[in-house]
């Protein structure tokens, strides 16, 4: 080991080499977690069995029974977008606990002793805590698809739709947002509404099982 | 380290003054004045809770002091933290290599946390595997390593950057003696290569005795002994050993100090490198 090549790393102050210190050890921090997913992906699928369920079973049961009034959506389209939001934060929630788990104390105490910027190693964690997020929801979306879920393939419309809050009435499906689930879209989320008119009058299909004899 | 120690030419490493750091109503360390001169091997020894975790972590600035101050390498903790990290490295008391991860990867990602030229980092991950006799078990993911294993890899991802300093929290709690052996023959040969200065917290006596150049005798949030090991037990009788050293300093009882949390906590790090 010739002394010269080991010697301590020299300070630098200025702003870009700053930020380019973060953004590499942002990716260090990324890399190796990635590896973790990729190497040991079976967390996901794990994750992924209990939104599952809930649209295999709860889905299709509820869908049957045309008990809770969705609109012109099945209860199964009625609910995949929350199940996909829902499986999303809670893969992140869960990935993010691990964090302040006992069982990264010791690696966390030695990442903040070294001189990468700390925010490194939340962006680092964010941006795997992202990828997982994308894969849990492919999984969510290959078992809405096979369960014959219509998708609409067109992410610009959430963007249009989002600007454009007061549709006409008798507009596409609110199944078409399955893809929008976390744009702030009142009619996809207000249409099959839970409020009393709406099952007193003809929102509901058949308005002798309202909501209220179920639960 | 333009600092030295007033009348010697030796330049200092780590020096505290009237360091203090309260939990509350705790105060778990207490004014402490240490001055550890540059290429020493130095052993902070003493009974839980004595606050030996508490000072590592106030140099390596993971914790602020409540008052006082510390320098190392000549910088302030607190005035310059990031300078103060550049310069050390630290394993801590936890294990803190990533289980999921194989050796290699674990140096690769604290080579690219510290900063080094992308040219270097396979190069230098390679060479202190081979340092830390891990190169055949270099591509084998940590959950698989033995207790003295995880170890010396933690100490080869601290040393990456060719820190100057070098601060271990308890490096061989848990570890059977041939892989505490081999974790001390690892420590003795960086700080006689590279010169490296070593702090490193113990409460075993057979391993500050084997290791330490000097030692500090710590009880009670206070430095109560300060010396080489033959002073320490000079001092204490004509044919004492280390462990009566311990007890003529702390009081004559191993279970004062140190709460359930810290007793936990040992257990639990024990526990984890078996
Ligand atoms: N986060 C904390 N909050 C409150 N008290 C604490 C905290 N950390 C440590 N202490 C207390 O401070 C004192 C010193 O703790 P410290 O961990 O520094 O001891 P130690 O010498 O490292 O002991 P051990 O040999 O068990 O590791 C103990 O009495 C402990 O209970
Ligand atoms: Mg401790």
């Amino acid at each position: 080991m010739p002394p010269a090549l080991e010697r301590p790393l020299v300070a630098s102050n200025s702003l870009a080499r700053s930020i380019v210190e973060l953004g590499s050890a942002t990716s260090a921090v990324a890399r190796a977690e990635l590896r973790k997913l990729w190497r040991d992906p079976t967390d996901i699928f794990t994750r992924s069995v209990q939104p599952a369920l809930w649209l295999l079973v709860f889905g299709q049961v509820f869908t049957r029974m045309h008990a809770i009034p969705t609109g012109k959506l099945s209860y199964l389209e009625f609910m995949a977008p929350g199940i996909l939001a829902q499986s999303v934060l809670f893969s992140s929630i869960f990935y993010g606990i691990n964090v302040i788990w006992e069982r990264d104390v010791g690696l966390l105490h030695k990442m903040l002793v070294s001189p990468a910027h700390r925010s490194a190693l939340v962006l680092g964690k964010c941006a795997t805590a992202g990828v997982r997020g994308l894969a849990q929801g492919t999984v969510i979306y290959a078992v809405a698809l096979l369960l014959g879920i219509r998708v609409r393939w067109d992410p610009a419309a959430g963007l249009r739709r989002a600007g454009r809050p007061r549709a006409p009435r008798g507009g596409p499906p609110a199944a078409r947002h399955f893809g929008l689930a976390a744009l702030p879209d009142h009619r996809a989320l207000g249409r099959p509404s839970l409020a009393p008119r709406r099952l007193v009058g003809s929102g509901s299909r058949d308005p002798n099982r309202a909501a209220w004899r179920v639960f | 380290m333009a600092d030295a120690i007033a009348g010697q030419d030796e330049p200092v490493a780590i020096r505290t003054v009237a360091l203090t750091r309260r939990y509350g109503a705790v105060t778990a360390v207490d004014a402490l004045d240490l001055t550890i001169r540059s290429g020493e091997f130095f052993g902070l020894l003493g009974p839980n809770g004595a606050g030996k975790s508490t000072t590592i972590k106030m140099l390596t600035t993971l914790l602020p002091p409540t008052s006082g101050s510390a320098t190392v390498a000549g910088i302030d903790v607190v005035a310059a933290p990031r300078e103060v990290r550049r310069r050390l490295g630290y394993v801590p008391q936890l294990v803190s290599s990533d289980s999921g991860l194989t050796g290699r990867e674990n140096l690769l990602l604290f080579a690219r946390l510290y900063g080094l030229p992308r040219a270097e980092q396979a190069p230098r991950a390679a060479r202190a595997l081979e340092f830390m006799n891990l190169t055949e078990v270099g591509d084998r993911l940590v959950r698989t390593y033995s207790g003295g294993m995880i170890r010396r890899l933690e100490i080869a991802q601290s040393m990456l950057h060719r820190p100057p300093i070098l601060l271990l929290d308890e490096p061989t709690v848990g570890l059977d003696p041939v892989a505490r052996r081999g974790v001390w023959d690892r420590l003795r040969d960086l700080s006689a290569r590279l010169g490296t200065t070593v702090l490193l917290t113990t409460h075993d006596m057979e391993e500050a005795d084997a290791l330490c150049d000097r030692i500090g005798l710590m009880h009670g949030g206070k430095l109560v002994a300060l010396g080489t090991p033959a002073e320490l037990k000079a001092a204490v009788g004509p044919k004492a050993r280390l462990d009566d050293v311990f007890v003529h300093f702390t009081g004559g009882t191993l279970d004062q100090g140190g709460s359930y949390r810290d007793a936990a906590r040992a257990r639990e790090t024990a526990r984890r490198l078996q």
